[in-house]
């Protein structure tokens, strides 16, 4: 534990008040002996005549041994005449007297105490009336020993000096004067105790706190207030443990918003159109969403028991060797389309792998984001079929003027018949080429809906009667039956004149065109239901259920071979369709394979 | 085309496009080659197991039978494996030229719109050995 400036501060306090205890204790200490000793000695010293007093018990004692008491009295009275000696006595230890002066004061003195072997000063006291009176004499009594036995004592009365009785006064209180040091220490021991105590038990907690370990909740006690340290202290604690307080509460409330969040969370993944899934290091799935499950057709709610590669590609495992190395390298990224079956229509999914990094995890778990794109894969499909079929189609004309104008112009025709053949041959095809750009046109603004349509009033019965007469030349040149039923009287339309006559021209010229020499096509025209309808009938080839379904899609055309002996780009009738539902209106087709078809082009009349 | 007609060169061409079908007829028979047009590849495997052609020059897409499945049928018999093939095509850029080549069998693509004059002259490079051995028979009849 480093050595602080803390405690070098409490070390100093406590030193200090140790110090401080000490010295009073000391000081305290000799003041009552400085009291104590001259009140129980220092009479001698004050008084000259207790000079007097020692050489008289001396000789006492030198009588008594030399010549058995013969000058005890000579002795006592000699010593009685000296100041301020009252009377003086030899006492033996049996307490009798052996000799003395004044008897009448001894007398008075001898009521009031019987003597005793002990040296030293008494004061003599009596009981007058029941109550004790102080005589005002100090007997001083010293012990005779001959060699180890004591043969009496000599008691010495005098006049009560004034130093004597203050210093005897004073020596009455010598057991209070040498208590006060040790109530002194005492109390000093006690509050060294009291503030050593209150350090030790601030540096034990401030122990255990340094000891456990940083994010262990250790307990922080109050400690009684007993001084400013003890107050601080506990301010400290109060703060300290408002904060952890606050610290918990905050926990406690960011670990409920958390789990808010992590709902929301698996709320918000399993409402994700993208499947989401997680994966250990071994390829276990530990997590799928909503999605997930439904685009890998496998049951909701539950991670399957199998790996996702394994959901994704079967037994057969990954197509390529290139994409099998890639989802091999765990540390990275791959991303890879899936075709759940033979065609794009069965479904393509768009899988993302990406490690996702989290720390002290071992190996890699893996998010799979898994999109179908099914749509996005067959819209593509549509578009690049459409391009191809559309330069297809412009190429066949360009290719047969380009053949034909270069046979032209690089070879000597010296027919004038065959170079007019090959003239026509070019114009049509250049007309084809321009009609199809035309359509190729009109059909795509019409689907981006970009074309305004031309409404205007139009006298329907003329419209179709152009129409048809557009086609006649075919129809004679192949010899076709054709019947019209049209009524005599027509409401007026508003409609887009040019795209309608189109329509209707595209109509009747389908029919003439897969209508063999000797067939019949019939235009029939009736107002039902708030809506004109144009049937445009033949009894030609027809088209089988198949190629019914895709007759309106753009450069559909049939495989049949007498389809593909008649030019056509099969763009026609999804423009019908197209200008018919600009319109408002539609196309119905009906047709039976061998036998002819129907179509039937219905406009709104208002 | 001043050259000599070698009537024993035979052009197969393959095309369900009749009036290209006709200009490739007329520019083949000017350069001398004798000319069979079929409408499709069934067609025109049909007229190949008539009589031996020197060259066969066939559309890709058509009905029926195209002019790949007619080159991989061609390929597939060794009694074809002289026969020079010359294949159009109308698609472009989404067609892998060469791999084509391989796989078919085919010793020239040419794209749609092409020269009949480039045509023919490819016609000739290709048939220019059995140009060669025709030749002394066309001498002596």
């Amino acid at each position: 534990m480093p050595f602080t400036d803390s405690h070098v501060s409490l070390v100093r306090r406590l030193i200090g008040n140790y110090l401080m205890c000490g010295l009073g204790s000391v000081v305290a200490l000799g003041l009552g002996l400085v009291l104590v000793t001259p009140g129980a000695f220092g009479s001698r010293k004050a008084h000259p005549f207790l000079q007097d007093v020692e050489q008289t018990a001396q000789a006492l004692v030198a009588d008594e041994v030399d010549h058995r008491g013969e000058h005890r009295q000579f002795l006592i009275e000699k010593l009685a005449a000296a100041e301020p000696v009252v009377y003086c006595a030899v006492v033996s230890a049996e307490g009798t007297y052996r000799a003395h002066s004044c008897p009448a004061r001894i007398g008075e003195a001898c009521d009031a105490a019987v003597p005793t072997s002990r040296s030293g000063i008494h004061r003599l006291e009596r009981i007058e009336n029941g109550r004790h009176v102080v005589l005002p004499i100090d007997e001083y009594w010293v012990a005779l020993n001959s060699g180890s036995a004591r043969f009496g004592t000599l008691l010495v009365g005098t006049h009560v000096s004034r130093d004597t009785g203050i210093i005897k006064s004073l020596a009455d209180h010598a057991p209070v004067v040498m208590l006060l040091p040790v109530g002194i220490l005492l109390l000093g021991g006690q509050m060294l105790r009291r503030a050593a105590g209150l350090s030790s038990k601030i540096e034990e907690q401030l122990l255990r706190i340094s000891s456990a370990a940083p994010e262990a909740a250790s307990a922080i006690n109050r400690l009684p207030e007993i001084n400013s340290t003890a107050t601080g202290w506990n301010r400290l604690v109060a703060c300290v443990s408002k904060q952890s307080i606050e610290t918990a509460l905050a926990a406690s409330l960011a670990k409920a918003v958390g789990g808010v969040r992590e709902q929301k969370a698996e709320r918000v993944l399993n409402n994700l159109s993208e499947g989401i899934a997680l994966s250990d290091h071994e390829g276990r799935i530990l997590f799928v969403n909503r999605s997930f499950c439904t685009l890998m057709g496998i049951p909701a709610g539950r991670a399957p028991e199998s790996t996702i590669e394994h959901l994704l590609f079967g037994d057969a495992g990954p197509a390529s060797d290139d994409l099998r190395r890639q989802l091999n390298q765990e540390s990275l990224p791959v991303a890879f389309e899936v075709t759940r079956g033979a065609e794009t229509a069965n479904g393509v999914l768009r899988v993302a792998r990406q490690p996702l990094l989290e720390e002290g995890s071992q190996g890699s778990t893996q998010v799979w984001q898994i999109r179908d794109v099914t749509q996005q894969k067959l819209a593509e499909q549509a578009r690049t079929d459409f391009v191809n079929s559309a330069a297809h189609e412009l190429r066949t004309p360009l290719t047969n003027i380009k053949a034909y104008a270069e046979t032209l112009a690089l070879n000597e025709i010296a027919d004038l018949d065959s170079q007019k053949d090959f003239l026509n041959i070019i114009n049509s095809e250049a007309t084809r080429l321009a009609r199809f750009v035309d359509e190729l046109l009109n059909i795509s603004s019409l689907e981006c809906g970009s074309l305004a349509l031309n409404l205007q009033e139009t006298d329907t019965l003329r419209l179709l009667n152009e129409a048809i007469e557009k086609v006649q030349p075919q129809i004679q040149q192949k010899g076709l039956e054709f019947l019209t039923l049209i009524p005599p009287k027509l409401p007026e339309l508003v409609i887009d004149k040019d795209k309608i006559a189109a329509s209707l021209v595209n109509l009747l010229g389908n029919a003439v065109k897969y209508t063999p020499a000797g067939g019949k096509v019939s235009v029939q025209v009736s107002v039902i239901g708030g809506e004109l309808a144009v049937s445009v009938e033949d009894t030609g080839i027809g088209m089988s259920p198949q190629d019914l379904s895709k007759i309106c899609q753009k450069f559909f055309r049939s495989d049949d071979p007498r389809v593909r002996d008649i030019p056509g780009s099969g763009i026609g009738l999804s423009l019908v369709r197209e200008v018919a539902r600009s319109h408002g209106g539609r196309l119905e087709v009906h047709s039976e394979l061998n036998k002819g078809s129907k179509f039937t082009l219905l406009i709104p009349v208002s | 085309m001043n050259e000599v007609p070698s009537p024993g060169l035979r052009v197969l061409v393959v095309e369900d496009n009749r009036v290209m079908a006709d200009v490739m007829r007329f520019n083949f028979s000017r350069a001398g080659f004798e000319v069979t047009v079929a409408a499709n590849g069934r067609a025109a495997w049909g007229s190949l197991q008539d009589g031996p052609f020197h060259l066969l020059v066939t559309d890709y897409q058509m009905p029926e039978m195209d002019g790949g499945e007619l080159c991989r049928r061609i390929r597939s018999e060794s009694r074809f494996s002289d026969l020079r093939i010359i294949l159009l095509t109308a698609k472009g850029l989404e067609l892998n030229r060469d791999r084509m080549m391989r796989d078919l069998g085919v010793n020239l693509i040419l794209h749609k719109p092409f020269s009949p004059r480039q045509l023919v002259a490819a016609a000739e490079e290709l048939t220019g050995g059995a140009r060669a051995a025709a030749r002394p028979v066309a001498q002596c009849t």
